[in-house]
């Protein structure tokens, strides 16, 4: 099985990366209680072994699929499309309300967000004032707790 | 039993407490009813937002989320065929034929009332069994306790989707990003790479936010027909059905007894329970053939079951620290931003919590049973919100909620991480319960490792002989972890998930 490869490459190459990662703290005069590196090497060790139990499982899995039928792909490349514009919108919602704070960038989010994933204007306008101003009103007025305030409007 | 003191929690019953319980309660409908919310994510999101709330507030508001979250399923699986949360996969198979059938109030009536009873019975059983267990597990050395938290990450990984092995694989991974921060033993930094912000390790509650929220969402954008509007029964009649769930009184305690005991084993939650139960009660009925054309029982056996299951979940969350589920695990989150740490210290130093989460849940599963009744008709309108709508809030909600924990933007872009390493894992099939689970529960385990490792002194092999030859309960707990571990990876196909369902109630 592919997933099963791919799994165990990633899974064995983070295991890997952890271990080395552990000897910048190894305290290797210490009493193994004392050695803030042991657990986590024992941890990277135990996932560097499922990682390689997943690669042999990923090849055998291939080597017995060789004969049969090969596997459709499931991917929904429309799916994974809408996916990624809401990924990009996110991560500049959070990028702008970091500069900007929050009412702003929440507007235009809820504004554009609703219309990539289909929803027509005059419907996404309709609901990104009201919903802003609840987020407003729940986070900060009625549960008192922080909300962005942004580097440029403090 | 101690009346005197299973009644000392009504003193931490303040208005405020109750307003949100009631708050929890309503949200908690809300999220079941509309396919593709599930209580996992609600709690998740909804935890920051008990940072200014007093603790009992913010355990009512969460608690009441979880339990009516868990029912309200039922609502979307009776009026539209889809599940409101995966608990509720098995109440579509009787409650929409029955719906189709006109009498779409009468399946929602069962639903409620035998998700109450289920969900009460689970009370009764979490007032009995939790104080017990933790009174034993009190006893437990530092050695012991690491065994019961491994055991609990390991059968998270057994009863999650997928195999078992990307399960451990998930769980083992957790407990490595549980190490960020500071050395609990000498204070050296570990995997910080020079960013201050992880020095106190990575923020959970964004994690969880992450893995159960945004992920979540991704996932539900990536599915076709987001904004289709569904065409919905009636609901009439809802209130005629309490004499015919009170004559399966039988199919209700079964299912309940099910319930508790499938919602007590860490991992498995309200869809395994549901499924059990449902199986079981095929077996018992006298009329097997009927089940999935509308019969009563099947509805009562699979909600009584998945609301048990939240008394289940809750006893080994209170009495071990170990979640039963992916909320409960949410909840650990939670507590301890409350500064409570779940376990059996809390029996001793903090019973009158204790106590007032036993009177909530009570009071929680009446709530839900009256609002259902009366409120089913209003809920089923949220089935025409478009799903495009939806999860645009939902994404601003879990940024600004994220922000809100501990105003952090770095949290935040914690946050986003872990939505996106929650995403892929669900496509390359790997399970994200046990990796939560692994965060909770990755300080416990290595204190526990490290005292004893401390205690032992370098004589490690004479050590450990000692601990089994004087102490049976670690051989058994042992022999839990080995064979959790061991019995999946031995079976032929290797896929030794019990039953794959989706890994959130």
């Amino acid at each position: 099985m592919k997933k099963d490869f791919v799994n165990g490459i990633v899974a064995a190459g983070f295991a890997l990366f952890v271990y080395a990662e552990a000897g910048r703290f190894a305290e290797g005069g210490a009493s193994l209680s004392r050695n803030p590196a042991l657990y986590p090497r024992i941890l990277a060790a135990i996932v560097f072994a499922i990682g390689v139990i997943l690669i042999v499982r990923g090849i055998i899995a291939f080597v017995k699929a060789r004969g049969g039928e090969r596997q459709k792909s499931t991917t929904d490349t429309n799916g994974m499309r809408y996916v990624a514009l809401t990924v990009g919108l996110l991560v500049a919602y959070v990028g702008a309300i970091h500069l900007l704070g929050f009412v702003i960038p929440t507007l235009a989010f809820t504004l554009t967000t609703p219309m990539v994933l289909g929803t027509k204007f005059k419907t996404a306008v309709l609901v990104s004032i009201p919903v802003t101003a609840i987020l407003y009103v729940v986070f900060f007025i009625f549960f008192k707790v922080p909300i962005p305030s942004g580097i440029l409007f403090q | 039993m101690n009346w005197e003191l299973y009644t000392a929690g009504f003193r931490l019953f303040d208005a405020n407490a109750i307003s949100f319980m009631v708050l929890g309660v309503v949200l908690g409908l809300v999220v079941g009813s509309l396919p593709g919310l599930t209580a996992t994510m609600g709690v998740s999101i909804l935890v920051p937002l008990t940072y200014g709330l007093s603790m009992t507030a913010a355990i009512m508001m969460l608690l009441g989320v979880y339990c009516s979250a868990n029912y309200a399923g039922s609502i979307s699986a009776t009026l539209v065929n889809i599940p409101g949360t995966p608990s509720a996969v098995m109440t579509t198979l009787d409650a929409y034929p029955m719906a189709q059938k006109g009498e779409a109030g009468r399946a929602i009536g069962i639903a409620t009332l035998s998700s109450s009873l289920g969900g009460l019975f689970s009370v009764v059983t979490l007032a009995l069994f939790s104080p017990l267990i933790a009174s034993i597990a009190l006893k437990f050395n530092s050695f012991e306790m690491f065994l019961v938290a491994f055991w609990g990450i390991s059968m998270m990984a057994y009863v999650s989707p997928g195999s078992t092995l990307k399960g451990l694989l998930a769980g083992f991974v957790g407990l490595i990003i549980a190490t960020i921060g500071y050395d609990p033993v000498t204070a050296a930094p570990r995997f910080t790479f020079g960013e201050s912000n992880l020095l106190s390790g990575v923020n959970f509650i964004a994690a969880m936010i992450g893995l159960f929220g945004v992920s979540e969402i991704l996932l539900n954008i990536e599915k076709p027909g987001q904004n289709v509007r569904q065409e919905i029964f009636k609901i009439e009649g809802s209130l005629r059905s309490f004499r015919e769930v009170i004559k399966l009184w039988a199919v209700v305690l079964r299912s309940s007894v099910a319930g508790v005991i499938v919602g007590a084993i860490p991992g498995a939650g309200g869809t395994i329970a549901a499924i059990v139960a449902y199986a079981q009660q095929k077996r018992f009925s006298k009329h097997p053939e009927l089940m999935g054309k509308g019969a009563p029982e099947g509805i009562t056996a699979a909600e009584a079951a998945n609301n048990a299951c939240t008394g289940g979940a809750m006893t080994t969350l209170l009495s071990l620290g170990i979640p039963g589920d992916a909320v409960t695990a949410i909840l650990i989150g939670a507590f301890i931003l409350h500064g409570i740490q779940p376990g059996p210290f809390l029996f001793q130093k903090n019973f009158d919590l204790v106590s007032a989460i036993f009177i909530g849940m009570v009071f929680i599963n009446i709530l839900f049973l009256v609002f259902g009744m009366f409120g089913a008709r209003y809920l089923a309108r949220l089935l025409f919100i478009p799903r495009s709508i939806l999860n645009t809030v939902i994404l601003a909600l879990s940024v600004v909620g994220t922000y809100a924990v501990q105003a952090s933007m770095f949290d935040v872009i914690v946050m986003l991480i872990f939505s996106g390493l929650g995403y892929l894992m669900t496509k390359q099939e790997i399970p994200r319960a046990p990796m939560v689970l692994a965060l909770i529960l990755g300080p416990l385990l290595e204190q526990n490792f490290r005292r004893w490792l401390s205690l032992a002194d370098g004589q490690y092999g004479a050590t450990l002989l000692d601990t089994y030859t004087h102490n049976p309960v670690s051989i058994v707990l042992s022999l839990l972890v080995v064979a959790t571990i061991i019995f999946p990876l031995i079976r032929r196909s290797g896929k030794a998930t019990l039953i794959k369902v989706n890994d959130q109630p």
